[in-house]
């Protein structure tokens, strides 16, 4: 059965569509058929991040003008086989987009593909509610920051009231050094105010903003060790139950001369 | 015999066995009555049935006053009614940053009451959970009862009691104009016997 996951978080810049990408590319490499939702309507994001951009000719306002089909808007990623990418468009307003057609949309891709993601907009406002509204489950993406943890609890609630029950937590830029000196919240603090289950944590990284940039995501630079969180996160949405990874420290002599 | 016989004040009171199946209480009435005590010539006896916390169904009172009017042995006084307690509502739910909820009976909260969550309150509150958000209370007469307030906000009759903090068991409620915030001894006091 087709899992639709919608990657949320209330806050924008906490890494939601870094953390859609790349579990997208952790699914797609265990052998999942993964298609990719960009809900942002108005402001694409993933194409650029996943390096599609160019490849990108139809997107959803043509489906919806009846001057392509579904299928043909669904770009296929250029490394993983069994990604694709359903991308959104830059004129369409949220207003001319009928959510009747977009659970028709989804159901017609759900023959297709074993997970659908949604990677909603940035807010609680009609975007949010189109991006949950398609979806059972959720993943809220946070960081270790009072506003950042705010907002997903704002969320939470708002997706609890939406009926998506099945709710888990992703914490991204998590910095040790960070947490052992106060300089944020920890761990325990972000499940006790969300009170949802750790999905995984996601080391900061700066080569996290280098991947995205060069459309290259981190999940598919061999060199970083990034893609462990990931490998780990893809595992525990499936069910097994996995430790969480330790942020190898880099060795003494890169850390004096970085 | 599941049925025990006292006489207060000219009236029999038959305390019977609540821990039994009402049908055996019929059985052992119906044996009672044979006694020599019910079978004399033009004496009636008074007797009030005292069930305890048996609550009982309309066809077992049904069944009781039959047998008293088929055996015409006594007089019936009446039953004890179990006490009615007051039923709380309970919400298990935590409320969450943004989250409004009306309250408008007695309810017990389990689940933590988050900051930016609102409770707008009718009826006394009980919080179990950590309560960081803010309570509101629709009227002069509400009191709130917590345990672990934490930078909470208490509204009652447009007077503010602002960053409540305490890990101690607390009534909040509305007296001569002021919102007054007292610090229970024990359970006692806190209306606990409403539970359930």
């Amino acid at each position: 059965m087709t899992r639709i996951i919608v990657l949320t978080s209330g806050k924008g810049g906490v890494g939601k569509s870094s953390m859609s990408i790349n579990i997208g590319y952790a699914l797609a490499k265990k052998g999942e058929r993964v298609c990719l939702i960009d809900a942002d309507f108005g402001l694409k994001n993933l194409d650029v991040m996943m390096g599609l951009e160019n490849r990108v000719i139809y997107d959803l306002k043509d489906v919806i003008q009846s001057k392509c089909t579904l299928q043909q808007i669904l770009v296929k990623d250029k490394r993983m086989d069994s990604l694709f990418l359903l991308p959104a468009c830059k004129s369409l307003s949220l207003e001319n987009i009928n959510v009747e057609y977009m659970i028709k949309m989804i159901e017609e891709l759900k023959k297709d593909f074993d997970y659908i993601l949604i990677d909603s907009p940035a807010g609680i406002e009609k975007g949010f509610q189109y991006a949950s509204g398609l979806s059972n489950e959720a993943i809220i993406v946070v960081t270790l920051d009072i506003v950042s943890l705010r907002d997903a609890d704002r969320v939470v609630g708002l997706l609890l009231k939406q009926g998506v029950n099945q709710l888990h937590m992703i914490v991204n830029k998590y910095n040790e050094d960070d947490i052992h000196k106060g300089r944020c919240l920890t761990l325990k603090d972000a499940h006790d105010i969300l009170s949802i289950p750790l999905l995984g944590i996601v080391y900061d990284d700066h080569s996290m903003i280098e991947a995205n940039n060069k459309g290259l995501p981190i999940y598919m630079n061999y060199h970083s060790s990034m893609g462990g969180c990931f490998d780990r996160i893809v595992r525990r949405l499936e069910g097994e139950e996995v430790a969480f990874q330790r942020n190898k420290k880099k060795p003494f002599l890169e850390r004096i001369f970085r | 015999m599941n049925i025990e016989v006292k006489g207060i004040n000219d009236i029999l009171v038959m305390k019977c066995n609540e821990n039994v199946c009402f049908d055996e209480i019929l059985k052992d009435f119906n044996e009672l009555l044979e006694q020599p005590i019910f079978n004399q010539d033009s004496y009636y006896p008074r007797a009030f049935f005292d069930f305890g916390c048996r609550q009982l169904q309309n066809n077992e009172l049904k069944e009781l006053i039959k047998i008293i009017s088929e055996k015409k042995k006594i007089l019936f006084e009446g039953i004890s009614i179990p006490r009615n307690y007051q039923h709380i509502h309970m919400n298990k739910e935590q409320i969450h940053n943004g989250e409004e909820i009306y309250v408008y009976q007695e309810t017990l909260f389990l689940g933590t009451i988050n900051t930016g969550g609102y409770v707008y309150c009718y009826r006394d509150v009980y919080f179990l959970n950590e309560v960081k958000g803010t309570i509101i209370a629709m009227n002069g007469d509400v009191k709130i009862y917590g345990h672990h307030f934490a930078h909470a906000q208490i509204i009652i009759n447009r007077k503010i009691l602002h960053d409540v903090t305490t890990s101690a068991f607390v009534s909040i409620y509305y007296k001569d104009d002021e919102i007054v915030y007292n610090e229970e001894d024990g359970y006692d006091k806190n209306h606990c016997f409403n539970f359930g």
